[in-house]
Formats: structure tokens, sequence, C-alpha cells
């Protein structure tokens, strides 16, 4: 059997040779023959002369010789803007997280300016800020403060609960039939030539990503590329991704033969950065990473303005967290023009304090803010309380991981101090997502929505731990189960 | 004409009064330009391209996973008790099952059974019959409330041979922790952890993943020339192992063989104890015992998994032989089990007295007359072996077990049966999904596979039926899961197997170039240069023209 499988494919290629190889004699001998040997002398004769006599023949010769690589290095023509698809997801909601869908806005504004149809534009956000009662300015987003509108014009195709992660697989992998009556129903439709962009925004962890109520796993994501790849979905793709621990979506995950590149606003063990307080509207309006990504965007020239180029100066620009690239490296010398379109208007903005702060941070911070400001003794008070409360959740949920732990080691009996301090203090890089994929979701499902608890991200590195320190998933999943009983506890920021 | 035409076409070129060459010239070498172009390249193309039919990669890729996380297969139970509802409907998952709870009240016809039956068997019996005229296969739990049951059996649960289960109790609630024991001993485990992990030492106690099975009885009779054994298999297999076999038919199907062996020979060298007179095998030679044995047992073809049961019946001059355990006392039953292989029985039939230590010379003058005959006991032959494929199988080989009915009669309870065409359906789901998983990155990797229509269909048909069968599992659904399940598996199977897959497997892209450009290049030069002074020709005609 194996033999004869063998012998078969053997012959397979034997026969492509001769076919081939017949196909060589029967068409070319004849003109070998006749002309050829005319011919070749007749080439280098023209060689010659071209050579003694004019520069233009040489260049074409030159152009000839090279093929049309040298026509591209000489005259650097980004693609047509209409051979560009992109793909734009905010996955939080509330106003708290403003910062978001303001990003996600701006990047709508880049892309539209730069010559990128609004139908190859698909954009996913929950939509619930432009309008929301704590917005000052109905209406109007801004992504920095005293800036334009963002949120003008901006088509939204998948909002409310429509922003899930099945959706946006869907979206990527051009599954029309599974968007029927959903949103907008608009998907990628690019082809095996076209180039892609997906900026995502949102809360992070180790290996996740956060959607409104659910969680984007990093395995989830590589399979999704690995079958767009696989089913030559795009030519190019870039992938910008603003979330915290964005690092480990990729780490290990993005082999080069895919021809995608792609940013991270953090390496796999740090939190990212929002920026741009407003004292109006009493929140923040950008993350560092894709504020200086767009704004870098905004203010040079985008044909001349490499991929490689645009990450050195995001990198250096943002020394809050650790600006990674992952991926085929040499999509780096493309123009950013390739992905974002290109127009010849330029903005300048004004310098404006960034005002950086821990994600994690931001919603205490912003409470402080508002106290600070406050004069009304019944809205102090009001304040107060939630600040207290936000402080009281977090600490229930640092003790039910804790009591997780301790369950699953059997309370620290055998547990030398080393070890204790490699399993609490240390941050392992995800390997083994099969585990840490079910424990999250467990997780996630019996004790807080990773979705709906942004602070429950900062503690999921304990769960990464656990999981390369070779503790079993069963146990795990079975310590949560008898930990958490209270469920459908949300908004611990 | 080599030497004098170049020289002659060069000083023509210097003083640009370009020489015509003959029209026909021009006109073969750009048609045979125009063939390399428009029919030789594509043709090249084609053929050296790898074909690849689109696939549902994401599926491929996903299903493993997503069963992972997602799959529970349901196990319906129905609480059968007496007054109007008991409580609301309910579920509970354990590693990997779904049981789902419903509560009925049990009829008439149920309630007579239970309550004038003189003993639980008989209870059990009459529930069988009843099950089997109904074709229910729903498990439900009866709660007997009798004081006479309670007296004998105390409060506990008990399972029936058929999808019958009695709880003996005073109050009509069951507490919890008799439920999840209940559960976890209808799923086959012992403790919850154990169930999920694939790598677990259980399973190595399973079937190999097939259609169906061969089971081969054989009897070794290494010495006929001394003692000749003979058995009457027909029967055996007939009243043991057939209702067995009936029953496991859905789980697989199961062709069973017998043959008797001569002049075989274990590989063992058993120690004489001098203080019993009985031969030893100790435990650490059992791992070598089947290796020169196992060539001579298949002498049919079959594409199935087989499981052996050997019957060695003892050379005189061993005899009796007896299998040590690891701790050195001799094993009850004298046989032992190989894993996904079969099992080893070694039977001591009577030997002729006065043989023992006779030379080998003085049998053969006189062979005749110690030739004696023996016939191996059926009963004590299929008690081994059937325990043994219950073992093998992946069941419980204790055949008295807490908390569950006695056989009588059977030897494999339905609930038995059910708990193995789960576990079964359960990995075929993993493998095929494992299988296309597998596929689908190497279809990633490697690039130069070839996806034919063929297996392009067959994998589409398996992520199809996979998804169905994945549905029919987690509503309770066997048969009709199981099925699907089958198809789905032989459809990956095939579609990873299948020999064009590899077609372009020895002729990698770098390969391609390495043969055809020596090849094509010092073809394709001369004919594109020819081009080249056709086109130059054509224009420097047409400025004549112009200038003219």
């Amino acid at each position: 059997m194996k033999n004869l499988r063998k012998k078969g494919s053997l012959l397979n290629s034997h026969l492509h040779l001769l076919i081939s190889s017949v196909i060589c004699i029967f068409v070319f001998s004849p003109v070998v023959l006749s002309s050829g040997v005319r011919s070749i002398w007749n080439a280098v004769r023209i060689l010659d002369i071209a050579a003694a006599e004019s520069n233009k023949y040489t260049n074409e010769v030159a152009d000839f010789a090279s093929g049309s690589g040298s026509n591209e290095k000489l005259e650097p023509a980004p693609i047509d803007p209409k051979r560009i698809w992109a793909v734009l997801v905010a996955g939080s909601n509330e106003f708290y997280n403003y910062r978001h869908q303001a990003d996600v806005c701006h990047a709508y504004q880049i892309l539209t300016r730069n010559g990128v149809p609004p139908k190859q534009i698909i954009t996913m956000m929950y939509d619930d800020i432009a309008y929301s009662k704590e917005n000052p300015t109905p209406g109007v987003i801004i992504n920095r403060p005293n800036g334009t509108n963002v949120y003008e014009g901006v088509i939204i195709d998948y909002n409310g609960t429509d922003v899930t992660p099945e959706n946006f697989i869907k979206v990527l992998l051009g599954d029309q039939e599974g968007l029927k009556g959903v949103g907008s129903g608009k998907v990628l439709q690019s082809g095996p030539n076209d180039h892609v962009f997906i900026n995502f925004v949102d809360h992070g962890a180790p290996g996740l990503v956060g959607f409104p109520n659910d969680e984007l796993h990093a395995k989830e994501l590589e399979n999704t590329f690995k079958t767009m790849h696989l089913s030559k979905k795009y030519g190019k793709l870039v992938f910008y991704l603003e979330a915290c621990e964005s690092g480990s979506m990729f780490t290990n995950l993005l082999p080069a033969h895919w021809n995608i590149f792609a940013t991270t606003a953090a390496n796999g063990q740090e939190s990212s950065y929002a920026c741009y307080y407003d004292e109006a509207m009493e929140t923040y309006l950008g993350d560092v990473y894709s504020i200086k990504w767009m704004e870098n965007a905004d203010q040079s020239n985008l044909e001349q303005e490499t991929l490689q180029s645009q990450f050195l100066v995001v990198r250096n620009e943002t020394n809050t967290s650790h600006v990674m690239e992952f991926g085929d490296k040499s999509l780096r010398n493309l123009p950013v023009a390739d992905f974002l379109g290109y127009s010849e208007t330029r903005l300048t903005l004004p310098e404006v304090e960034l005002d950086a702060v821990d994600s994690v941070d931001v919603v205490p911070s912003i409470l402080q803010r508002k106290l600070a400001r406050t004069q009304n003794k019944e809205k102090r008070q009001e304040l107060k309380s939630q600040l207290k409360r936000l402080y009281k959740m977090r600490k229930l949920v640092t003790a039910q991981m804790m009591d997780i732990i301790e369950q699953v080691t059997g309370h620290g009996q055998n547990m030398t101090v080393e070890f204790q301090q490699d399993l609490l203090q240390s941050r392992h890089e995800l390997t083994n997502y099969d585990c840490y994929e079910r424990v999250t979701r467990h997780f996630s499902k019996q004790c807080f929505s990773i979705a709906k608890n942004p602070y429950v991200t900062r503690k999921l590195y304990l769960l990464v731990n656990m999981c390369e320190l070779g503790m079993d998933s069963q146990k795990i999943v079975n310590a949560m189960t008898n930990t958490c009983h209270h469920r459908g506890i949300v908004g611990i920021y | 004409m080599g030497d004098q035409d170049p020289g002659e076409s060069s000083s023509s070129a210097n003083t640009t009064e370009v020489e015509e060459a003959p029209s026909w010239t021009r006109w073969t070498a750009s048609s045979y330009a125009v063939v390399m172009l428009l029919l030789g390249i594509p043709l090249w193309w084609k053929t050296t391209t790898v074909q690849r039919v689109p696939l549902p990669y994401y599926d491929m890729l996903t299903l493993h996973n997503q069963f992972q996380n997602e799959l529970l297969i349901g196990i319906p139970i129905q609480f059968k008790g007496f007054s109007g509802v008991l409580e609301g409907d309910g579920y509970q998952n354990v590693s990997g099952y779904s049981f789902k709870f419903t509560y009925s009240v049990m009829s008439a016809t149920e309630m007579d059974l239970v309550y004038k039956s003189t003993d639980l068997y008989h209870i059990d019996r009459q529930m069988c019959a009843m099950e089997s005229q109904t074709h229910n296969e729903l498990l439900k739990i009866y709660y007997v409330g009798r004081a006479d049951l309670l007296k004998e059996y105390g409060q506990q649960v008990i399972l029936g041979n058929c999808r019958s289960i009695y709880y003996i109790g005073n109050k009509s609630q069951i507490d919890r922790k008799r439920i999840d024991k209940l559960l976890l001993k209808l799923i086959g485990a012992t403790s919850e952890l154990q169930v999920q992990d694939s790598s677990n030492v259980k399973d190595s106690l399973q079937l190999p993943l097939s259609a169906g099975y061969d089971i081969l009885l054989s009897l070794l009779v290494p010495e006929p020339e001394t003692l000749e054994s003979t058995w009457e298999i027909q029967r055996g297999v007939k009243d043991y192992l057939d209702p067995m076999v009936k029953k496991l038919s859905r789980f697989a199907e199961f062709t069973v063989r017998s043959q008797v062996l001569y002049y075989v020979k274990l590989n063992v060298m058993p120690r004489l104890n001098p203080r019993t007179g009985i031969y030893e095998i100790p435990n650490e030679q059992l791992p070598l015992v089947i290796n020169p044995v196992e060539s001579k047992l298949s002498s049919f073809v079959s594409q199935n998994p087989a499981l052996n049961f050997l019957t060695y019946t003892a050379p005189c001059d061993k005899y009796p032989l007896q299998i040590l355990d690891d701790t050195g006392s001799g094993l009850v039953t004298n046989a032992f089990l190989v894993p996904q292989w079969g099992g080893i029985f070694i039977y001591n039939a009577p030997c002729p007295q006065g043989q023992k230590n006779e030379s080998l010379a003085s049998q053969e003058s006189e062979g005749n007359e110690w030739n004696a005959k023996h016939e191996v006991s059926m009963e004590q032959v299929m008690a081994v072996v059937l325990n043994q494929f219950r073992s093998l199988i992946g069941l419980s080989d204790k055949t008295k077990e807490d908390g569950v009915l006695d056989f009588r009669g059977s030897t494999l309870r339905d609930w038995e049966v059910d708990l193995l065409v789960r576990r079964r359906l359960r990995s075929l789901l993993f493998t095929s999904a494992n299988t296309l998983q597998s596929l689908g990155n190497l279809l990633d990797q490697i690039t130069n596979i070839v996806v034919t229509e063929k297996v392009g269909w067959e994998v589409e048909k398996s992520v199809q039926l996979l998804k169905e069968a994945y549905e029919y599992a987690s509503k309770g659904n066997l048969a009709d899961g199981q099925a699907y399940a089958l198809e789905a598996f032989k459809s990956s199977e095939i579609a990873f197997h299948h020999p064009t897959n590899l077609a372009q497997l020895y002729f990698p892209d770098d390969q391609k170039y390495a043969i055809y450009i020596p090849l094509f290049l010092p073809v394709g030069i001369p004919v594109l240069l020819s081009l080249r002074i056709i086109f130059a020709a054509m224009k420097k005609g047409s400025n004549k023209v112009k200038a003219d």
C-alpha cells in the first residue's frame, strides 16, 4: 500500500516532467534549428551596439532584464486604495471606555480621508458613547483634547450586542451566510491580491482580548488567520492591536509565511496605557499606542513612511509600554499607504500633554478627578461610595482567585517558598493554550465575566502561571466550581 | 553559412540599411514565440501548480477545540416516583457528559411490578421485558419504598441489568452524594478527575478505533502426540459468546472465529517449585510470552483489529502450569490480559499418568498407546474469555459490584453497552476532528500537498457529519450520533490518507525551478530575442514609412 502510493506520486511527478519536456522539444526545437542560431547572433549584435551607442537603450535593456521590480524601486507606486479592505473593532462599551471607540472612529476617518472606499471598511463598535447621557456634547466624539469630531460620517456595521468574537471571525472569514440579518451583514470580500488592515482596540489579558460580552482567544484568532491564509482571503495583512498584554495574542502564533505583520501596544506581560484626560468629558480620550500611530498617520507622508518607520516612531514615543512587532518582517518595508491609503491632506496637530495612565487605573483616576472637582456634597458622597465599591469588588476578585489557587495547591501544603513566589509573583509566558483557554472560559462562566469586569483581566496572569506550572486544568475547573457561587456580578473596573 | 552570415548582418546594421530577412523566417519565429507564450507556458504552469479545491478550513481547524470545550454527551434520566411532579427539570454536567433529569409518575403497571414482586431480581426481569417491548432507551430511576427490600439491601441506589435503576429508601428525595456516585458509575468513572483526561491509563484498556472487530479464539496444543485436547467451540460460542456479541452489536460488529493450533509452544521457562510440585511462570516473563506465537495466529485476512483469546493447554512435562502475580503467589484465574491485543489463559489438562519423565524415543515407539484425548471444559474457558472480553472493551471486570445487581443470564447490562457506545462516540468525534485539524495544519505548512475534488468532498462530508453527530450526541441520541460519527471518521481517514495528497510532495518548488530553468532557458532566450528583433524590425519599418 505504502509502496504503491509512493510509486503513484513518483509517476505523477515524472509525468509532469515528461509532458513539459515533450512540449519543450516540440515547441522549441524547430525554433532552435531554423531561426535560433541566427537570432542568438542577432541578439548579441544588438546588445553590442546598444552598449556602444545610446544610454536610453541600456536603460531599456536593464528594465527588460530585471523585470518590473526595478520599476517599482524607481517610482514607488502604492497600491490603489480601492484594493484595501479594513476591519475596525472597538471591543468595549460604557463611557469609562470612551477612548476605545474614539480610537476606532479616528482610524475610520484616516482611512476614508485616504481614499479607502467606505464600503470596504467594516466597523464594529458598541456605539453607546456618542449619545450617552454622560457625553456633554451629544453626537460628538473626539480623540484628543479640542480635537475634531471623529464620529462624523462613521458608518457602523455591527453595533450593540452584534459586537461579538463570533461575528468578528465571520467578518474576517467572509462568511456572508452566517451574518445574514446581523448588522449590515458586511464581510471581508478581499481577494488574494488585496491588502487588509485590521485595527482592534479594547481591554486584554494574556492570550485573550475582550468584547462587550465575551472574549476572543489567541488560538481562535490564530485559526482564523490560518483559514484566511489557506483560503487566500488577502495578499498582505496588517494588524494593529491595542490591548493590555496584547503581545500574548501573537507570540509564537504568527508564522512569517502568512504575510501578516502585526504590531501591539504592549508585550505579553504588561498593561497598555490610556491618555488625554479631558476635563469637560471627564474621561480619557485615547490610548497611547493608538494615538501615536494615528497621529503619525495624520501628519506624515504615507507614501514615504514605511510600516517599519511608523513602528519605530510609535515605539519610541510610547514610553509607557513596550510596543511589539510580529509576523512577516519583510512587510515592514512597504509604505503605510499600502494599508491606510494616501491623500495629500496632512494635518498639523498642536502638542498636547499626554497624561498617560495605566489602563487599570483609568476608572479610579476618573473618579478621583471628578471628586476633586465636585463641590456638591451629595455628588461627593456618591463618588466616594463608588470608589469604595470599586476597591471592595477588586478585593473580592483577588480573594476569590487566591481561594482557587489555595484549593488547587491543597492549601499550600508541600509548597516551597520559591514555588509560591513563582506562582504568585512571576508572569510566565503563555504556551499551554488548551489549559488556559479551558480555565479562563470556565472562570468567565462560573466566577466573573471577564468581558464585563475589566479588572479581572489584571488577575488572569495567575491562571497562566497555574497552567504553565503544570497544574491540571480539570483540578482548576473543579476549584472554580467549588469557590464561585455568586453569578452575574458585573462592573468591576 | 554560419561563418558568413553574421559578418554580413553586422555590417548592414551599422549602415542602418537593414538587410531584410526573408519574411517567412519572421513569421515562423513569431509563430513559435506565440505558441510558446500562449500555449507552452500556460500549459506548463497548469501542470505544475498544486491543485487545491476550497475546503472548510475554519471548521477543520476549530472543531477539535470546540469539542474539547463544549462537547457534552446528553444522558436523559427520568425519575419515577408516586405523587405529581416531584421537582422541576434540571441538568447536571459531569466532565463531558450532561445529565438531563425529568420527573414523572409511575404508571399503574410499573407500580404493580415494583410492589407486588417477590424480590429485586424479579422486578428487574419484568422491567427488562417491558423495556424491550417498548424500545424505550431512557434511563429510569424508580423509587422503591418497600420495607422488606429496605431491610435486605439498606438505603441505597441499585443499578439493574437493563436501563432501570432502583432507589431503595424511605425518603422520596435521593441525596446529592448518592446521585453523584451513580452518575459517575453511569459514565464508567470512579472519580471526576479521571474521565476528562484522554491520556488516562484506563484508555489503554480500550479497543483501538475501528468499524468492527474480530474475535479469534485459539486453542494451543503443544504436544498432541501425548495429549490431544479438543474443544467443542461451536457450542461454547453459541451459549456464551453469542448473547454478548449480539448485545454489543449496537457498539460495533464482532466476528467470531476459532482455531486449534498444534505444536505451538508459548515462550515460557517455568520453574518447578519443589515444594508444591507446580511449574510456575514468574510475572516478569509474561511480556515475552506472545511474541513467538503471534505470527502463527492469524491465518485469515481482515481489515479489523483482532482480539485474541488463547487457551494454552499445558504440555505434560510442565504440568501443572501456574502464573504468578507480582507478589509471587499464584493467580487464581491462571490467565492474563494484553491490552488491545487479547488474553491468554493457561489450561491444565490432566495428563495421562506416568508420562512426565518419559523420553521422546519411547514416546515415538509406542506413540499410539499414549495418545490420550481430553475434552477442554468450555465452561472454564468461556468464563475466562468473557471476563477478559469485558476488560478489553473497557468495562469493569468485577462481576460483583457494590450497588449493581448481579447478572442473571446475561453478561452485559444495557446501561453498560450505552456507556461503551458513548465512550466510542466520544473518541470517534475527537479522533476525526483531530485528523481534520492535522490535515488543515499540514496544508498550511506544506504548500505542495494536492487537494483533489475527491478529498475536498470527503473533508466537506466529514465536517458536516461531525456537526450532525455533535448535535445528536448532545441530545443523547446515541444510535444516530454514532452512525454519523462513524461515517465522519471514515471520511476523515480517507481524506487524510488519500494517495493523491502526495502527488507532488516529492516535487517541491525549488526542484521545479531547478529542473525547468535549465530546460527552458536555452530554448526560451533565443525565441524571446528573435521576437525582439522582429519588433525592432517592425518599428524600423514603420519609421521608414513615416520618413518617406
